[in-house]
């Protein structure tokens, strides 16, 4: 679902940095290669956020032929995460004592305990299923314009610590204000910015 | 659409910003609704001359924000709106709606419009000659057709903005346009 097929939400960006050098080829691969996405399907870890190919998610070489189409930068963020639920973490954890108990015939310190607990979380979320999260982003480089196909603040935000990461370019979300603030000028700029809500229903 | 030299030059405080102005996207969508009711679907904007737009089958409407925050969610297949014309008369404003907008080249896409963000979603793209075809060559050319026909959208979503945002800060507001949109208002059903 997204860009390339299916149905699709839109949230748009503009680039309020100029990027530090031309964006070449080299400077786009290096930085994208940079903060390609890690595969934690066979560690403990809870995160793993970064780019893969735009027709490919199964790769991040970078090669410029899979990124850029002409005026358009396009390559897809890809988010794994799992969740371990503490009420499962809890219940391995009492397991995993009273197993303890009955070898040493000792009940476990709280030393003892948080290393158990350590060993039976890394070994349940290394158990535990990935969710994986596709969202397309496209450049358009001639207008300053980002394009991400996904919408909701939680997206935003992963989006916006991947982009801050890699390029370190500010960005600014399009939204009524900002645009409205690009399509006026002089005078109904201060007129806008000053702009109280009205009442439509006036009886 | 327009570059970084156009932007506001002044730092501004983003986020205070957007929320202080929510409503300018809420009174958008309103004003775009009832102008599409008015106008029997086809505004005339500018530079892509007429277009249809429809709402369909669902609307919200927010009253605002605040503890006093009401929002009623109007689904209504027939496009009656009997609800969403009581919301207005009570003080309340689009929020969201799920609309459709047909160009002169007779492009028909629908989405689910927010108008806090003004973030189209669940966009339904017009029917192409490359649908359903495979292959690497398609598969790019299928996507570059997309973001043609995504491009076009967003132009025709901009005017539209743009034609409503001419209004809402000009003199006319209050005297010719508020008074047209609540003649509309006063002839519907209570």
């Amino acid at each position: 679902m997204g860009i390339i097929k299916g149905s699709l939400a839109l949230t748009r960006y503009r680039v309020r940095e100029e990027p530090p050098e031309i964006l070449t080829d080299e400077y786009l691969s290096s930085r994208l290669a940079g903060n390609a996405f890690v595969d934690i399907e066979h560690t403990p870890e809870e995160r793993s956020l970064g780019w893969v190919e735009f027709f490919n998610h199964l790769d991040s070489n970078f090669n410029p032929a899979t990124y850029r189409f002409g005026g358009l930068l396009a390559f897809t963020l890809r988010l794994d995460s799992r969740r371990l639920p503490n009420t499962v973490l809890n219940r391995y954890c009492a397991i995993r004592e009273a197993q303890h108990l009955t070898k040493t015939g000792q009940y476990p310190n709280s030393v003892v305990r948080k290393g158990l607990r350590e060993v039976v979380r890394s070994d349940l979320l290394r158990r535990t299923l990935l969710n994986t999260e596709l969202m397309e982003v496209l450049w358009l480089i001639q207008e300053n314009e980002i394009w991400l196909a996904a919408a909701g603040e939680k997206r935003r935000l992963s989006f916006e610590e991947l982009w801050s990461h890699t390029f370190g370019l500010a960005l600014e979300m399009l939204v009524p204000v900002t645009l409205g603030l690009e399509m006026v000028t002089g005078e109904l700029r201060q007129v806008l910015l000053n702009l109280k809500a009205s009442p439509i229903w006036l009886a | 659409m327009t570059g970084m030299e156009s932007l506001p030059p002044e730092p501004v405080v983003f986020l205070d910003l957007w929320r202080d102005k929510f409503f300018l996207g809420r009174e958008f969508l309103t004003w775009l609704w009832i102008s599409s009711e008015l106008d029997g679907n086809l505004l005339k904007i500018k530079p892509q001359g007429y277009i249809e737009v429809w709402f369909e089958s669902r609307l919200t409407l927010d009253s605002g924000e605040g503890a006093d925050r009401k929002v009623i969610s109007c689904q209504d297949p027939n496009a009656k709106w009997a609800e969403a014309h009581t919301g207005l008369r009570q003080g309340k404003k689009v929020s969201r709606g799920r609309l459709k907008i047909r160009n002169e080249d007779n492009k028909e896409w629908g989405l689910t419009l927010s108008a806090d963000t003004l973030t189209p979603q669940a966009i339904k793209f017009p029917k192409t000659f490359s649908e359903g075809e495979e292959g690497v060559e398609t598969e790019v050319g299928r996507f570059l057709e997309r973001v043609a026909l995504l491009n076009e959208l967003l132009a025709l979503l901009e005017a539209l903005f743009k034609n409503f945002l001419n209004l809402r800060l000009g003199e006319d507001w209050p005297k010719v346009e508020l008074p047209r949109l609540n003649q509309w208002l006063m002839k519907q059903n209570p």
